[in-house]
């Protein structure tokens, strides 16, 4: 069992406490709240996966065919956690160089070898049907490698200076540069909110955090002008709305509009679980990945989005106190980092489903069906808890 | 920990939970506050809409005989959003569809039409992705909504080998829908002419073609604009010609709506509502496909007759060109026309379907006759002396001439230094009363007539010109409109002094360039002649004398002389001919009775009378010009008065001309009967035998033993009574053989529910929409 793979760690422990979940094991000492979280979350996703694919005219061969996959990837992504949780935190930091290169081979994999989904070739075909998407696994790979810059400055009991600055920023671009050229807008802008997280919690001269925030603006306004968003929108309308304005839907974004008649119609209570008329008569595109929110605001209403949003909120309150309690700039910049992503692609994920935000190609943590969005995810969830055990340890061992 | 890194800290938390924030208030405008709104909208928007055609109303003829109606037709359509797809790659590098191209390929092998066209008729015009450069991209692409069955191929199944075919395919098509896919074949509606009694009537019932541009752009409103478009995009038709053309408003009907929710990817679902289409009205005509039939068959034997008998004119011994002609019965007593026949004429059933071959429509429009055009109702012709009973009413009217005063009736006459002769330079006749003259048609009576008018209106200067036979003419609604219920109709020509000078300076200007430019030497003399006219001195006293017996610049359509000779045998009463006599709804009640309008004529009853006994001394005198054609006619059970017309319009050969109007003796007058044939020869010879044959034929008789045509006491009269029927005609609905269109979301088992188990309903049943099936029965017409 994986009881084996905590063996050197439970040298000092008591017979009795041996094993995965033992006394004074270190999953013990994790944020039960987190987890918690994060598993209301999963299995929510589950449900709505279920719910969006089952009585589609699609999928009527096999209508749990999806969930069962999700169930599955839902599995392993616990034990990615479980893994990132138990390894050895100074082993991590020490591997972070190593992370980032095979996330950086993984994207360049995509070039020679990938195949394209929705106007974006961002993913790796395994086989049975399957992709992979190496960009999920590269943000955490540049905030591992960042975290580490950072935190071997500091142990040089010196401040974070220019140089530091350029060099994180030359190491996060080139990733990001491969993101952009696969067109892959959604991923990018996450990139983006996680340098901007790493950078501010890393402690960079505040005059570094002006001017990206000045950049940031520009660029916005920028990509907004070129009307560089609408490309991606186009490819998912394939249907027409009213047949005689197709120029209306050309512009409005046909499946932006979708989801925002299924949530809004959701009401406060919701149609029920399997019961959305727009979900079930196959309405919305992508109602199980991209836009799984949507199925949830027609489905479940206010009070069962609501709750995703809240579950969502506490996973941030949880990784932003495990990045304040962090025992070293490592840590801390490694949770605020990962906060930072999940804060921005949960936003960015709702926001589309709620017409606040431009449709771009990513999916809901935890809730949306995928596999590599459900791995990264856990593992990122694995890496807080790890900080937080590694917090815990700290503390207790100044107490002994 | 520095300080900058914990404030740090705290301020992206800050950032980072003002997300979820921003999500949960917009989370709840969007539910909460604006949910009703959406939930609204979901029931507007994810919708789709399909129209259906409503079946076309029926046209029948005054005792319920279909003159169009709709057979059925299987015809095999595609809906694009449940075929495959066309293109798997992308705009740019498509890539086609095998599954798409394997369907089409089996599609084609049934069909027998290329797999390649039938693709490209089922592909819609991608306005999303290629914008207004789509039809151009696909040319043959579907224009249409993306909702809307396309149809494929109209199979006709009225005849054996055709429903053979149409039940293999149907049979294919729905029976192996997993071999294909978003293709279903139903029954529908195709418009056919079936000519009842072997009539043609082409010319008056017109037909139907695809709604075109040009319809739409000259639809009289707006909302009928939308209403053709909207019926265009889902291959509707329109009344191009004839009485479809004039009660298309009626036959059309109105197109049903069915809505119903649709897929992201445009793929129909549940029916959420559904309002049928209403069939069209039946228009019920007066006319009597087999007086109408006589009519052309008599005027047939006339034309044929005139071609192949040598006549006695000018001196000569000669045969007749007879090019055209056509032949009008009206009922005198309703203004109804009852038959308008057409020489040469066509069969309608060429416009079945939706269209004409192009073939058959090039060969018609080629024929030097013109079969396309109706002589009877757009046919002008100079009226020669059948126009003489208008000179007569003018003069015993207004013109100072008593009924038992006596004119001379001399062998020539010389006015205006021009010799006028009288036809075919018969001597003179002595002195002669109106109706004498009328009778023996004698033109130098009626020239003296013109010329001394002319005198009396002050000669050349006119001033104060009562100018009675024009004037007398337009009371009559010569050189006017008609009015009849039909998008064609002549004016014809009746000229009074002032429009002559009005046309001779009007054009002047034209006729002094084409006399310069003009290639034919002929032609280029009489431009140069009328570029010269000295406008005062025109309406010269041979112009007067011309009008006064129908010939010059005098034009009539046989229409319009029908309606003169029914206002005299009505006593008076003047109508706008109409062809519609009813209008029955679908449900099988009267909509509206279509009466002719009327004018009372401002003559005297007693000048009626006294023309009326002139013209029946036409047949009945040895000496009257119809005389011969009515031998042995049963005079003493029927009068008819009648008048024969020759008019002369060098270069042609004479125009041949039988006017007028007959009854039971001792009865009102029944109907008009006129025969015009141009380059006819004489009236009395060509166009009196035909008028003869018509009448026998609407009373039963026998005729000339010599016109094996002529004969009709076998057959009974055609009109029984000498009366249309009283009542409508029963009528079933038109819907009888059109099933509405199938709904597209279960397209392959209501179409074969519509299809009945039984395949053999396929076979036609030509008759089903006009049986005679109701008991109750209206008035329509009350007299």
């Amino acid at each position: 069992m994986i009881g084996d793979w905590t063996a050197p760690r439970t040298r000092r422990m008591t017979p009795e406490s041996v094993g995965l979940l033992g006394r004074e094991s270190r999953l013990r000492q994790s944020d039960w709240v987190l987890t918690a979280a994060v598993l209301s979350l999963s299995l929510i996703g589950v449900l709505l996966v279920a719910a969006a694919t089952s009585r589609t005219a699609a999928n009527k061969l096999h209508p749990y065919s999806i969930t069962k996959h999700q169930i599955l990837f839902l599995i392993i992504g616990l034990v990615l956690a479980v893994v990132a949780a138990m390894a050895d935190y100074r082993a991590i930091r020490s591997s972070a160089p190593v992370i980032y290169v095979l996330g950086c081979l993984g994207l360049l994999a995509t070039f020679a070898i990938g195949t394209s989904v929705a106007g974006a070739k961002a993913w790796i075909s395994i086989g049975a049907g399957l992709t992979i998407q190496p960009s999920e696994f590269a943000k955490l790979a540049v905030i591992v490698l960042v975290a580490m810059l950072f935190n071997a400055a500091r142990e040089d009991r010196r401040e974070i200076g220019d140089l530091d600055v350029l060099r994180a920023l030359l190491l996060m671009g080139f990733p990001m540069l491969l993101i952009l050229k696969q067109n892959d807008l959604g991923t990018m802008l996450v990139m983006v909110a996680i340098v901007f997280g790493v950078l501010a919690v890393g402690g960079v001269p505040t005059r570094w955090m002006l001017a990206l925030t000045g950049l940031m603006i520009v660029g916005t306004v920028f990509v907004v002008k070129l009307h560089m968003l609408s490309g991606y929108q186009q490819g998912r309308i394939t249907a027409y709305l009213h047949p005689d304005s197709p120029a209306v839907l050309k512009l409005s974004g046909y499946n932006a509009h979708q989801a925002r008649l299924a949530i809004g119609s959701g009401g406060i209570k919701g149609t029920g679980l399997f019961h959305g008329p727009l979900i079930n008569n196959g309405s919305l595109f992508a109602a199980h990945t991209d836009f799984i929110f949507a199925t949830a605001g027609e489905e479940l209403g206010f009070i069962g989005a609501s709750v995703i949003i809240l579950l969502l909120g506490v996973v941030l309150w949880r990784g932003m106190r495990i990045a304040a309690h962090a025992p070293d700039l490592f840590g801390r910049v490694v949770a605020a980092g990962i906060v930072c992503w999940l804060a921005f692609e949960s936003f960015e994920n709702i926001g589309m489903n709620l017409g606040i935000m431009p449709v771009t190609g990513i999916p809901l943590q935890f809730v949306s069906y995928g596999g590599s969005s459900m791995f990264a995810s856990m593992l990122a969830i694995g890496l807080l808890q790890n900080v937080h055990i590694q917090t815990k340890a700290a503390t207790t061992s100044s107490r002994l | 920990m520095s300080d900058r890194s914990r404030l740090r800290l705290v301020i992206v938390s800050m950032l980072v939970f003002s997300l979820p924030i921003t999500l949960l208030g917009r989370l709840w405008y969007m539910q909460a506050l604006a949910g009703a709104e959406y939930a609204a909208a979901v029931q507007s928007s994810a919708t789709g809409e399909v129209r259906t055609l409503a079946p076309r109303g029926i046209i029948v003829d005054d005792v319920g005989n279909p003159l169009a109606r709709n057979d059925s037709a299987l015809v095999v359509s595609a809906l694009s959003t449940a075929l495959p797809t066309p293109n798997l790659g992308t705009v740019k590098k498509p890539k086609p569809n095998p599954l798409r191209l394997a369907e089409m390929q089996r599609l084609s092998a049934i069909l027998g039409i290329p797999a390649a066209e039938l693709d490209t008729k089922a592909t819609l015009c991608d306005y999303v992705t290629y914008g207004s450069k789509a039809p151009a991209m696909n040319p043959g692409c579907w224009t249409g909504s993306p909702l809307q069955p396309i149809p494929l191929v109209t199979i006709d199944n009225s005849t054996p080998t055709g429903a053979q075919h149409a039940t293999n395919v149907a049979l294919q098509v729905l029976e192996q829908q997993e071999l294909f896919p978003g293709v279903t074949a139903q029954i529908e509606g195709v418009r056919n002419y079936p000519a009842p009694q072997g009539a043609s009537a082409a010319q008056l019932i017109g037909h139907v073609g695809k709604i075109s541009q040009t319809d739409i752009d000259h639809a009289k409103d707006p909302t009928q604009a939308a209403a053709l478009k909207t019926a265009a995009g889902v291959g509707g038709i329109i009344g191009q010609e004839g009485i479809e053309a004039q009660y298309n408003d009626y036959l059309q009907g109105t197109m049903g709506t069915r809505t119903f929710s649709v897929t992201a990817s445009g793929k129909p679902l549940t029916t959420l509502s559904e309002t049928p289409a209403t069939p069209g009205d039946t228009v019920v005509t007066s006319i009597n496909a087999k007086v109408q039939k006589i009519a052309e068959d008599a005027l047939a034997t006339a034309v044929n007759h005139a071609r192949t008998v040598p006549q006695h004119i000018s001196g000569k011994n000669q045969t007749q060109k007879a090019d055209v002609g056509a032949a009008v019965v009206v009922d005198v007593r309703t203004g109804h026309i009852i038959a308008a026949a057409n020489y040469p004429t066509y069969s309608p059933t060429v416009w079945d379907g939706t269209g004409i071959d192009a073939n058959v429509y090039k060969a018609l429009q080629a024929d030097p006759g013109k079969p396309l055009f109706s002589q009877a109702i757009q046919g002008q012709y100079a009226p020669g002396s059948t126009f003489k009973v208008i000179t007569s009413a003018g003069a015993l009217t207004l013109g100072g001439y008593t009924e038992s005063g006596q004119y001379d009736c001399p062998g020539t006459l010389t006015k205006g230094g021009r010799t006028f002769h009288n036809f075919d330079n018969e001597g003179a006749q002595g002195k002669l009363t109106f109706a004498e003259a009328l009778t023996i048609s004698c033109d130098t009576f009626f020239d003296q007539v013109g010329a001394d008018m002319w005198d009396a209106d002050g000669q050349l200067a006119g001033k104060g010109a009562k100018e009675v036979v024009v004037n007398e003419a337009k009371l009559w609604k010569l050189g006017q409109s008609t009015g009849v219920d039909l998008p064609i109709d002549a004016i014809g020509n009746i000229e009074s002094r002032q429009d002559k000078k009005n046309y001779a300076a009007s054009h002047r200007a034209l006729w002094c360039a084409e006399a310069k430019t003009e290639p034919n030497a002929n032609l280029r003399a009489i431009y140069a002649s009328n570029c010269t006219y000295n406008i005062p001195a025109l309406y010269q006293i041979g112009e007067a004398i011309n009008v006064a017996i129908g010939q010059g610049t005098t034009l009539a359509s046989p229409l319009q002389m029908a309606m003169a000779y029914a206002a005299l045998g009505n006593g008076g009463t003047l109508f706008s001919p109409r062809l519609g006599a009813a209008i029955v709804g679908p449900d099988g009640l009267l909509v509206k009775t279509i009466d002719a309008p009327s004018t009372k004529l401002q003559v005297s009853t007693q000048v009626l009378h006294y023309i009326q006994q002139a013209l029946v001394g036409v047949l009945t005198d040895p000496k009257g010009t119809g005389a011969a054609a009515f031998t042995g006619f049963p005079f003493d059970r029927y009068t008819i008065g009648g008048k024969t017309g020759t008019a002369e319009v060098p270069p042609k050969d004479d125009t041949a001309w039988f006017s007028s109007y007959g009854g039971p003796i001792g009865q009102p007058a029944q109907y008009a009967v006129v025969v015009a044939i141009s380059q006819g020869g004489q009236g009395g010879i060509t166009a009196a035998p035909a008028v003869r044959q018509i009448y026998d034929g609407i009373w039963g008789l026998d005729g000339d033993p010599k016109n094996p045509a002529d004969q009709f006491a076998a057959k009974g009269p055609a009109m029984p009574g000498g009366t249309p029927p009283s009542v409508l005609p029963n009528l079933t609905p038109p819907s009888a053989t059109s099933s509405s269109p199938t709904p597209p979301a279960s397209v392959p088992s209501a179409s074969s529910k519509a299809l009945g188990p039984d395949v053999a309903g396929l076979s036609p049943s030509p008759d089903a929409q006009v049986v005679a099936i109701r008991s109750k029965q209206r008035k329509v017409r009350k007299r």
